[in-house]
């Protein structure tokens, strides 16, 4: 699990301007509030106006097809219409989708899941473990081509079938899953993943019914009619490049506590727009950027949710300068993190001294990671400067010239400006040309090490620190800056096989420590998204990885 | 003429073919790959998936399979959505984008003319003044600001008109308007010029002198003449439309080409680019094309065979 | 003096004496082609108030950045957004130079900022000074334009020249080129261009060039071929002038005024769609700034902080009309159809 389709996604969403309409939603109180109504929902109990959400997403689906996802769009529209064994609550733990309970063996490493037998499908046949053993073998499957196969690591042999010259290489039968019976699935994993529950939410574990996708061929999930839902929602109506349409599924085992009758989604990616079609209530959430949260500063709409997402500056240690400790230990000094949060992004971000975000993994002690850790580095000028001076003279330079790789999108442009001009400010001799390129194309520089240092991002696949640390290991498929520790790799390495929970946990506290020693980046800010939200949708639950957002429990309360 | 037309068609295959090419190959230069989880993918699939669009096999392979299937109008498939055609994905596009581009053209020429011929009659007078002013305001303006501006202030604040989508008829006027500015100030500056210049010519002096009653006159005589170099500039507008309807679609949120087209480039989609670029060319030369067949049938005085200026 | 006095009497005639070189005679004084244009362009009142303000915003553009103590890229985020304050004109309500945005909060006094730090045209969310930014960003406005013009001029001038007048199969094989790269839209091309190249000053300069000549080509084109066969090119021909002389005594003076029409629009086309590419984010990369680039990042704020839009707008406005007007005088003016 080196690298994550998320950030792409991340940094996708800030490349549009950092404007993620369809994933904004309500405050925690709401959504504990909910939880109650959600537990003995009953359909007396529903509301008796319309339950309408209309919504404006930034982006068409790009994919409908599970095993080929990999973006958040095509991720939270999934996770609306499809269903994996487990799905993520309000508080992003996992609760029973199509499996009803499962057992785990004692080495942790057999999960045996008992279906639903109420899961069906939107044409009223049962979901059965087949249907996962088909989807999951067929992810995997190098005719398939998933981009997001790597997911699947946990599950035995997944990697080795994925590894190129390895004998079990394509050889999806091999994968750690079997069905038992009809609605008994047994999973085998390499070793034990705590979070591996969780990650059965996750759109590339959903299952898909063989003998339908089959008989579409090339069309499935092409079209709202071609494809077979299991979950909360259908997709009623699909315009691409439009918008789509979302209708209670009345097929769903869970059918009562679903209240949404009807969900319309629109692809606007103007943000004015989006905010306009706010304030004559044609959407019932919109995304804001930096520019608008001061015009609604005060304003009872306005909603800040942090994310899992964390940004950093890649220092490439190919580069000359920036192999040098100190230089780079100047560099995370010299710049004022707490106003640039403030005041360009201003959007809910928090300034981020680390790489594992915070309020996202509590340890088995059942403290924040981020807690145990602390912080590393400050803004101190008078240490960068002092740091930079020692850098230059080891250097046997008086000044350095630094090429800064940026995204092109608005905001990414804007924090260019503040780097380029903080630095230049702040550490004499240091001249910084910014580079800002179209997303594809600063991937592939940053890929091929062609900068000096990058604005990057990076955002969870599963709810564990090890999603974030792995990124930075010899060689790794992310690094992409030259890094290299062997005490950081070994760190990684034992944790990934350690069984004790609390030895690995320890093993990834101290991994972050070696990082930050070596000052391998320098942490800008863990994501904040801002936007206005109508006080009466209610019950929207968010989620730190996979998709941002759940309809499930979802209503609308006090509208008229 | 009928020679004229063929030789026509036949040179613009030609232009479409050189364009094509062009454009293949300005794609090769292109860094990045357009898959979507580059680094992610293992070095097999990887080749796999290259293998699969064909571009494992050297360029000029490529650019013969190309237009081997370009010839048979298939543009291939796009990498942002999967198994969905670029065929598909422009005729999904083109409708809306088409619809507020022709609105536009004809609003914006029917009010341009009717404020050039107003401008060119009361010469000098308030009336030509205001015209101008609007026309020359109508070229001064961003088209993002103009766009913008009317969004709020209308479709808000007024509340009179829906702020975006493309759902009805009421849904086109604010885009048609806002793109249509610039044809109206264009036309009317045009008009008004080649009005004035008509009515000064000798054979409207003489109609007058003859005792035809002055409407007849500006009708049959001065605004048919007028028209004539109207159908020119048209080929070029309805060209400056397409830089248009890219902010004009993305501010209104109409599912048109334009968007696709420059996010297809961000995100490296080559068959989506060379597909519009194709498409787009082809709609222009036709144009083109177009108005020079009609600019010799309605004027006589212009000999098609001859060549064009 | 009585009037019944005086007689008319034959003697008080005599016949006039006829000199027939004398019809001919102007009385006026002669006045060349130039000198004749520049008199009906002084009479156009808005063709002049064009020039006068070109003029005007392209001098102080010039002088404006340097009466602000600020730099073009000298940020400070604690003071970042404040509406603009001019000493002086405070106490003049309607003018909304006082500090105070629109929520009637003063924000130099919210955010502390000090007594002698003033900003007449306000700072963006970088802190940075708005009227530096502006007057330097109507510098690299007008910088692109007229680059663009010039080489659209050079590139044009030269390839339809010698288009028109070596005729024939050169003729035949330049308007083909010409008909080709006519095809692909431009915005396609210029899409492309910048993609290819980074984008920066040069290379939006270039992806203009690359199709705006075309037009002047064709306009050049049209007007030498018009030229070639008229009855003074070919006295001037058989009394044995070089092809040099040919082009330079007759047929690129009397183009002149056709290619000034013609690059008096250029102008402002190039800076409109440098603003389009701003928009688009294709436009010039920060920390240098354009009108266009300046207008399309204030524009988000237009509602909280419209000093950011109104001022670079009204700018780029005041310079679009006047060159339009300018263009449209000096078409009057030039334009021997229009001589009344």
């Amino acid at each position: 699990m080196k690298k994550s389709k998320w950030s792409l996604l991340l940094t996708l969403v800030l490349v549009l301007s950092m404007f993620l309409a369809a994933c904004s939603g309500g405050g925690d109180k709401e959504t504990g509030k909910d939880t109650k109504g959600g537990d003995d929902g009953k359909a007396a109990e529903k509301p008796a106006e319309p339950q309408v959400l209309n919504l404006l997403d930034s982006e068409e689906i790009p994919s409908m097809d599970s095993s080929l996802a990999t973006d958040s769009v095509s991720f939270e529209v999934l996770n609306n219409v499809m269903e994996g064994l487990y799905r993520l609550d309000k508080d992003n733990k996992p609760t029973p989708g199509v499996a009803e309970k499962h057992d785990l063996s004692e080495d942790g490493t057999v999960y045996t899941f008992h279906l639903n037998p109420n899961a069906k499908w939107s044409d009223g046949s049962k979901v059965t473990a087949n249907d996962f053993v088909y989807s999951w073998r067929k992810a995997l499957h190098p005719d398939t081509l998933s981009e997001y196969a790597y997911i699947m690591g946990p599950v035995k042999n997944a990697n080795a079938i994925q590894t190129e010259g390895d004998p079990l290489q394509g050889k999806v039968e091999e994968l750690g899953v079997k069905a038992v019976d009809e609605s008994t699935l047994e999973v085998t994993l390499e070793a034990p993943a705590p979070y591996f529950l969780g990650l059965t939410g996750f759109a590339t574990f959903y299952p898909q019914k063989e003998e339908y996708v089959k008989s579409k061929a090339d069309q499935y999930a092409l079209e709202a009619n071609t494809l077979l839902y299991n979950g909360p929602f259908v997709l009623n109506e699909w315009k691409h490049n439009e918008g789509w349409q979302y209708k209670k599924n009345d097929n769903y085992w869970d059918k009562d506590n679903v209240k949404l009758d009807e969900i319309n989604v629109k692809i606007v990616k103007d943000v004015a727009t989006g905010v306009n079609l706010y304030e004559t209530g044609q959407t019932d959430i919109t995304g804001l950027s930096m520019e608008y949260v001061d015009q609604y500063k005060g304003h009872e709409d306005l909603y800040t949710r942090g994310e899992a997402a964390v940004f950093f500056l890649r220092l490439n240690q190919k580069s000359e300068a920036l192999k040098n400790p100190n230089i780079r230990k100047a560099i995370d000094m010299a710049y004022d993190k707490k106003s640039m949060v403030d005041v360009l992004l201003n959007n809910g971000s928090t300034p981020a001294y680390y790489l594992v975000p915070g309020d996202f993994t509590p340890g088995p002690d059942g403290d924040d990671f981020r807690k145990t850790n602390g912080n590393f580095g400050k803004y101190d000028l008078e240490k960068a400067k002092e740091l930079w001076t020692t850098g230059l003279k080891e250097l046997g330079k008086d000044s350095v010239e630094l090429e800064l790789l940026n995204y092109d999108s608005d905001g990414a442009k804007k924090m260019g400006e503040f780097f380029k001009n903080q630095l230049e400010k702040n550490l004499p001799g240091i001249k910084v040309s910014i580079k800002a390129q179209p997303f594809k194309q600063k991937l592939e520089l940053e890929s091929k090490g062609d900068y000096d240092f990058s604005y990057a991002g990076w955002g969870p696949d599963y709810q564990d620190p090890m999603t974030f640390l792995d990124m930075f290991i010899t060689d790794g498929g992310h690094n992409q800056m030259g890094y290299s520790n062997p005490k950081y790799d070994q760190l990684i390495s034992d944790a990934k096989k350690e069984t004790d929970q609390k030895k690995r946990w320890e093993m990834m506290l101290e991994a972050e420590k070696v990082l930050f020693e070596d000052q391998a980046i320098s942490p800008l800010y863990q994501r904040g998204v801002t936007g206005l939200q109508k006080p009466y949708v209610k019950g929207l639950a968010h989620h730190l990885f996979g998709a941002d957002t759940s309809y499930k429990w979802a209503y609308i309360e006090g509208k008229q | 003429m009928l020679r004229y037309i063929a030789k026509r068609v036949f040179s613009m295959f030609l232009t479409l073919l050189i364009i094509a090419t062009i454009t293949f190959f300005l794609m090769k230069l292109l860094p990045g790959s357009p898959f979507n989880n580059q680094e992610k993918l293992t070095e097999s699939q990887r080749f796999a998936l290259n293998e699969k669009y064909g571009l494992n096999d050297p360029v000029p392979v490529q650019y013969i399979n190309y237009l081997g299937k370009l010839a048979q109008g298939d543009l291939g498939y796009t990498f942002q959505y999967d198994g969905r055609t670029v065929n598909s994905m422009i005729s999904n596009g083109i409708g809306p984008s088409a619809t507020i581009g022709a609105e536009a053209i004809l609003f914006g020429t029917l009010i341009g003319l009717i404020l050039g011929i107003a401008a060119a009659l009361k010469h000098n007078s308030v009336i030509d003044y205001g015209a101008m002013v609007v026309a020359v305001f109508g070229i001064a303006i961003p088209s993002f600001v103009f766009a913008g501006l009317l969004q709020y202030y209308v479709g808000v604040k007024l509340g009179w008109l829906p702020v975006a989508f493309w759902n009805g008829p009421e849904y086109h006027i604010l885009p048609a308007f806002s793109l249509s500015v610039g044809v109206i100030a264009t036309v009317a500056r045009f008009m008004r010029t080649e009005m004035l210049e008509i009515l000064g010519t000798d054979y409207i002096l003489m109609a007058r002198s003859k005792g035809i009653s002055k409407n007849a006159v500006i009708l049959k005589h001065c605004v048919r003449n007028s028209m004539i170099p109207i159908i020119t500039i048209l080929g070029p507008l309805s060209i400056g439309l397409i830089t248009g309807t890219l902010v004009i679609e993305n501010i209104f949120a109409i599912p048109g080409l334009g968007e696709q087209f420059v996010k297809s480039i961000n995100l490296n989609d080559y068959p989506v680019i060379m597909g519009t670029t194709l498409f787009y060319s082809f709609l222009l030369i036709t144009i083109i094309l177009v108005v020079d067949i009609l600019y010799g049938i309605i004027d006589p005085r212009i000999r098609v065979a001859g060549g064009k200026s | 003096m009585s009037m019944s006095e005086r007689k008319l009497t034959p003697d008080l005639f005599r016949p006039a004496s006829v000199d027939t070189g004398k019809s001919e005679e102007i009385s006026k004084p002669s006045l060349s082609f130039w000198q004749d244009a520049f008199r009906r362009l002084k009479k156009n009142k808005a063709a002049m108030l064009g020039l006068f303000a070109i003029v005007f915003i392209i001098l102080f553009s010039l002088v404006a950045p340097t009466l602000s103590k600020y730099g073009m890229d000298d940020q400070e985020l604690m003071r970042a957004n404040l509406p603009p304050k001019i000493p002086g004109l405070e106490k003049i309500g309607f003018l909304g130079v006082n500090g105070v945005d629109i929520r009637g909060v003063d924000q130099y006094e919210m955010k502390n900022v000090p007594a002698n730090q003033e900003f007449w045209f306000g700072t963006d969310p970088l802190g940075r000074d708005q009227w530096t930014r502006i007057w330097k960003g109507t510098q690299i406005s007008l910088y692109i334009a007229f680059l663009a013009a010039t080489i659209d001029l050079i590139v044009g001038v030269v390839y339809g020249g010698i288009s028109a007048f070596y005729g024939g199969r050169t003729d035949d094989i330049m308007q083909r080129f010409v008909e080709i790269l006519y095809g692909i839209p431009n915005l396609v091309v210029i899409i492309l261009f910048i993609i290819i190249l980074d984008p920066g000053i040069l290379s939006i300069t270039l992806a203009l060039v690359i199709t705006g000549w075309i037009g002047m080509s064709r306009i050049v084109r049209a007007q030498i071929l018009s030229l070639k066969n008229r009855e003074f090119v070919l006295a001037s021909k058989t009394l044995g002038s070089s092809n040099g002389r040919l082009i330079s005594k007759h047929l690129l003076p009397n183009t002149l005024g056709a290619i000034i029409i013609t690059s008096t629009f250029t102008i402002p086309g190039a800076i409109f769609f440098e603003a389009f590419l701003s928009f688009i984010g294709l436009g010039i990369q920060p920390p240098t700034a354009s009108l266009g680039a300046l207008i399309s990042d204030g524009f988000k704020s237009l509602r909280i902080y419209p000093h950011l839009a109104i001022y670079p707008a009204s700018i780029m406005c005041v310079l679009m009309i006047s060159f339009n007007l300018l263009g449209d005088g000096l078409r009057d003016a030039l334009d021997p159809k229009m001589r009344r």
